[in-house]
């Protein structure tokens, strides 16, 4: 499939980056994180980011003892920034997923800097999702009602399920990948030390024979098979929690693929946000290349088409009839045009924009659409959320939702718990796929490469890992 | 809602005075031949400021399609109260409400009753009277309790089973079990979910646990609604907002003895009293079937009233 | 120990009150648990003209603080009147019973405290509840939705222990073979 400048450019890579160096490089680079102690700018980031988490946890306390009033809510303004929150940060996490996964399963090469990054953060923003449901509920603490005493006729029980179930596939997604780098972290880090001992346990003795790497390949296959549908049925789910009502604004058949593509354009923009932020912070530029933002960029617009599509077909769908406009005004020239047009320029004019645009089709440019994207598709949430919850169904007044420093605090607890939980994760583990990395090479690693090229090239370059002990 | 307008028959469209449905009597013969009825009674201009019209169904259409009537037999839907889940044990009663708005003058005295009764704070109108706008830019008022549904949205969302229907067809929640999630406050279509935001309001001590029939005192957190006053009922008391307004407005009613009272002691057939005073139940067409009914119109009856009340 | 009390009390008051009979009618009247969540409440008028008895309580849920009625009964020859009553309320209740003579005329009142005592959480009985949509043809669907997801675990699950079982197996495999 590459075009004749591709392979130019393929050449001129190949030519720069002669291969004899590149395992004890990349082995290198990954470990980075682990190997060398944190600086002085990493502390100070953990704790500026605990102290915001920990003000979060104190204003849900305050909130549980004073009653959700406090965190802005009412009546009429039932459902709002909390749900959105859960929609939003479970939404990101998907985009972590389908990079790893669909790039796995489409067999594309360059995917292997980026998929630990992704999985880490998809991990990690899914965990953070789910803790949303917690200030959302107002009683908390009865929250395994749902398991003692489950109606399987309500959408929030079928919300339950499939996100445990995608928390579950998220995790061992995660893992999995990473027991051969464990292994091979495991003899970099200093011998009898405690993340020797932790290393080797997660390591499972990996060798990395013939038939272990089968098995783990298979194996991949198989989640990456199941993570895709799982995923789209988890947004799905998540928006018949608004669309199995009868609320004009809600009441969708589109919402399922809306919150699908919402899910993965928000995602694959904080992809770029999270790998931006650790290729600086761990001088990754020579691994993660202005390309891969480039065609995550190229991914996030055409996802950001198709989400501007779905509204445009959501609100002309609804509104020409009539019936039930009342929301549409709202969203559109009302209480909430602000939010709402801030999402159509900042959330998809500017983004598309910046990748259309060669002057900034590079990383930073790509990483900057990527903020604007993943804080306009929050705001986008609050803004499909709060008119149709806020509407009077019979007659009289429009409710109204009013943030809180509550709220806020929670909300930004959130936010900060993605960067910390991160920064601590990757402390822990390898920055990239060691394993990947060397089975693609320096090409595959930027470039996309076929799966014969890659098997010759394995066959000629990569030692059976059992004869090297051998000798 | 469209699917039960094809299977009913024409869907009509009235933009005109309420007046004309209730007291002209060659439209209400129209309406009831044709089975159903749609009521946008608010004109363009209100629909803006509303959002959403008033949709209504007719008790006569029912009624003229269930010859047999329920006189203690069947729900008023065609529904039989016994085949309305093999679960369900049918109840002596089967509890329901008669709103007749020719007589609410909007006084709210309902609301407050209500409020005094259970504890509510003054944002939890477990019945609340909205003023409601016709073509002809007139007010009327539309008292909305908890409309009892016989298939009840709130209860299909609900993940935890904590609202659930009794036997005598009274929809309760258990503030013991609901988690909060308020999913049933968007799954109804009359608002008539109320939630407890706030900590810190005062109750007297009455020595009483709340029961889902008596949820006093609310607890923090958990979804409240309209409970019927069924505890009132089973004890042969009115309900709070029955027994409180001075226009007799709400009547009290029981599917199985098919009687209806209301405030200044007007006992009705309460099957005979829907039929012939073109009794419509609100918004049937999301499949709810209330448990209350709406006589609509406004002022008709007031100077009689006024006397005798 | 205060019902015991409470139950002397009344059997004293009760035979004071039927050797007074003649001079001075008095009721007695007490409120037992029945089976369930019932009470049985009974009341003697102490004389064999009474009619009939009408029972009631006291409760801050229905009636304010009124005494609401809750049942009526006819008294036998022995001017004994009982009903069995299920309250729908805990706590400490006052019942009240009034007997009316032949004459038609009041002739006895008595008053009594019970403590309610029913279990608030075990109010919604799983009767009283609808298993929707598990009742019906939609618990075809949720069988075979659960069915899917239940898969889904065991192929996730499965996959994880099926590495972690086998890559050490493996490896053991190997190192052996060496």
């Amino acid at each position: 499939m590459t075009s004749t400048l591709e392979k130019k450019e393929i050449e001129q890579i190949t030519a720069i980056a002669p291969d004899p160096s590149w395992e004890s490089e990349v082995r290198e680079a990954a470990m980075r994180s682990i190997v060398t102690k944190p600086g002085k700018n990493w502390w100070i980031a953990v704790s500026l980011l605990s102290l915001v988490v920990v003000a979060g946890l104190g204003a849900w306390i305050y909130q549980l003892k004073h009653g959700m009033n406090s965190a802005g809510y009412n009546d009429q303004a039932f459902w709002a920034v909390y749900i959105a929150d859960v929609v939003a940060f479970i939404g990101v996490s998907y985009g972590g997923a389908v990079v790893s996964a669909i790039l796995r399963l489409s067999g594309q090469s360059w995917r292997a800097p980026l998929t630990r990054l992704s999985e880490g953060m998809a991990l990690v923003t899914v965990l953070i999702g789910g803790a949303f449901i917690f200030p959302h509920l107002g009683r908390p603490e009865r929250f395994l009602n749902i398991v003692a005493y489950p109606n399987f006729s309500s959408p929030l029980v079928w919300d339950f399920i499939a996100i445990a179930t995608y928390t579950l596939a998220t995790a061992i997604f995660f893992y999995l990948p990473l027991i051969p780098d464990m292994a091979v972290a495991k003899n970099l880090v200093d011998k009898g030390g405690k993340r020797a001992r932790l290393f080797s346990i997660l390591s499972l003795n990996w060798m990395g024979t013939k038939k272990q790497r089968a098995l783990l390949h298979r194996v991949l296959t198989v989640i990456s098979l199941i993570i895709i549908p799982l995923a789209v049925s988890v947004h799905s789910v998540l928006s018949w929690a608004f669309a199995l009502t009868s609320r004009p604004g809600w009441m969708e058949s589109v919402f399922p693929p809306y919150f699908v593509v919402a899910a993965l354009y928000s995602g694959t923009a904080l992809v770029i946000v999270t790998i931006y932020a650790f290729r600086k912070g761990y001088k990754l530029e020579r691994f993660i290349t202005d390309r891969h933002f480039v065609r995550l960029g190229y991914m996030m617009a055409a996802l950001g088409l198709v989400y501007a599509y779905l509204t445009v077909a959501d609100m002309l769908t609804e509104g020409y009839t009539g019936i039930t406009t009342g929301w549409i005004q709202e969203t559109l020239t009302g209480k909430y045009a602000i939010p709402f047009w801030f999402y159509v320029i900042a959330g998809e004019i500017v983004p598309i924009a910046l990748v259309v645009m060669k002057k900034t089709r590079n990383a930073k440019g790509m990483t900057v659409a990527g903020v604007l994207v993943v804080i306009s598709l929050w705001i986008k949430r609050i803004v499909i959320i709060l008119p149709a919850a806020t509407q009077p169904l019979i007659s009289g007044q429009w409710g109204s939702y009013h943030f809180t420093w509550v709220s806020i605090t929670v909300t930004l607890a959130g936010v900060a718990a993605i960067p910390l939980l991160l920064m601590i994760l990757f402390r822990f583990i390898p920055l990239m796929s060691i394993d990947e990395m060397e089975e693609v090479g320096p090409l595959g690693s930027i470039e996309q490469i076929s799966k014969e090229t890659l098997k010759a090239a394995r066959e000629e370059s990569i030692p059976e890992p059992s004869k090297e002990e051998s000798k | 809602m469209d699917e039960r307008a094809g299977e009913s028959g024409m869907k009509l469209l009235f933009n005109k005075n309420q007046h004309d449905i209730d007291g002209d009597s060659e439209n209400a013969n129209e309406v009831s031949r044709r089975k159903f009825l749609k009521i946008v009674g608010v004109g363009a201009g209100s629909v803006a400021a509303v959002g959403a019209g008033i949709e209504l169904i007719p008790y006569k259409a029912w009624a003229d399609s269930n010859p047999n009537g329920w006189g203690g037999n069947s729900g008023v839907s065609g529904m039989s109260a016994a085949t309305m889940g093999s679960s369900q044990e049918v109840g002596n009663h089967q509890w329901a409400m008669v709103i007749d708005l020719r007589n609410c003058d909007g006084c709210k005295s309902c609301t407050a009753a209500c409020q005094k009764a259970h504890y509510l704070t003054e944002d939890q109108t477990w019945i609340r009277v909205f003023e409601m706008g016709d073509s002809q830019g007139n007010t009327y008022y539309m008292p909305r309790p908890c409309m009892q549904c016989e298939n009840p949205p709130c209860l299909d969302v609900c993940p935890v089973h904590a609202t659930f229907r009794t036997d005598q067809g009274v929809v309760l929640v258990n503030q013991g079990r609901c988690i909060g999630c308020r999913m049933c406050m968007a799954a109804c279509p009359y608002q008539a979910r109320y939630f407890n935001w706030k900590a810190g309001a005062k109750y007297p001590d009455t020595g009483v646990a709340p029961t889902p029939e008596f949820p006093v005192p609310q607890r923090l957190g958990t979804a409240g609604k309209c409970t019927f006053c069924v505890g009132n009922l089973n004890h042969g008391l009115m309900s709070e907002c029955a027994s409180a307004c001075p226009m007799g407005t709400i009547y009290n009613g029981d599917m199985i003895t098919d009687v209806a009272i209301n405030s200044l002691g007007n006992t009705v057939k309460l099957s005979k009293f829907l039929y012939e005073n073109d009794a419509v139940a609100y918004k049937d067409e999301y499949n709810t079937h209330p448990r209350v009914w709406y006589i609509p119109g406004h002022g008709q009856n007031l100077d009689t009233n006024a006397t005798t009340g | 120990m205060k019902k015991l009390l409470a139950f002397l009390l009344i059997v004293a008051l009760s035979i004071f009150g039927s050797s007074l009979a003649l001079a001075a009618p008095a009721a007695s009247f007490s409120v037992t648990q029945g089976s369930g969540d019932s009470l049985n409440l009974s009341g003697s008028c102490g004389v064999g003209n009474c009619t009939s008895a009408t029972f009631y309580a006291k409760s801050n849920q229905f009636a304010g603080s009124n005494f609401m009625q809750i049942g009526q009964a006819q008294a036998n020859s022995n001017g004994n009147a009982q009903i069995s009553y299920t309250p729908t309320w805990t706590g400490n209740t006052p019942f009240k019973v009034d007997f009316l003579g032949t004459s038609g005329s009041l002739v006895a009142t008595q008053t009594f405290t019970f403590d309610v005592m029913k279990d608030p959480s075990g109010f919604p009985q799983s009767a009283i509840e609808f298993q929707r949509p598990l009742d019906s043809t939609g618990s075809i669907l949720v069988k075979a939705l659960l069915t899917i997801v239940a898969l889904v675990w065991i192929t996730l699950l499965g996959s994880f222990f099926l590495v972690v079982i086998r890559v050490p197996k493996l490896s053991k495999q190997a190192s052996e073979e060496k």
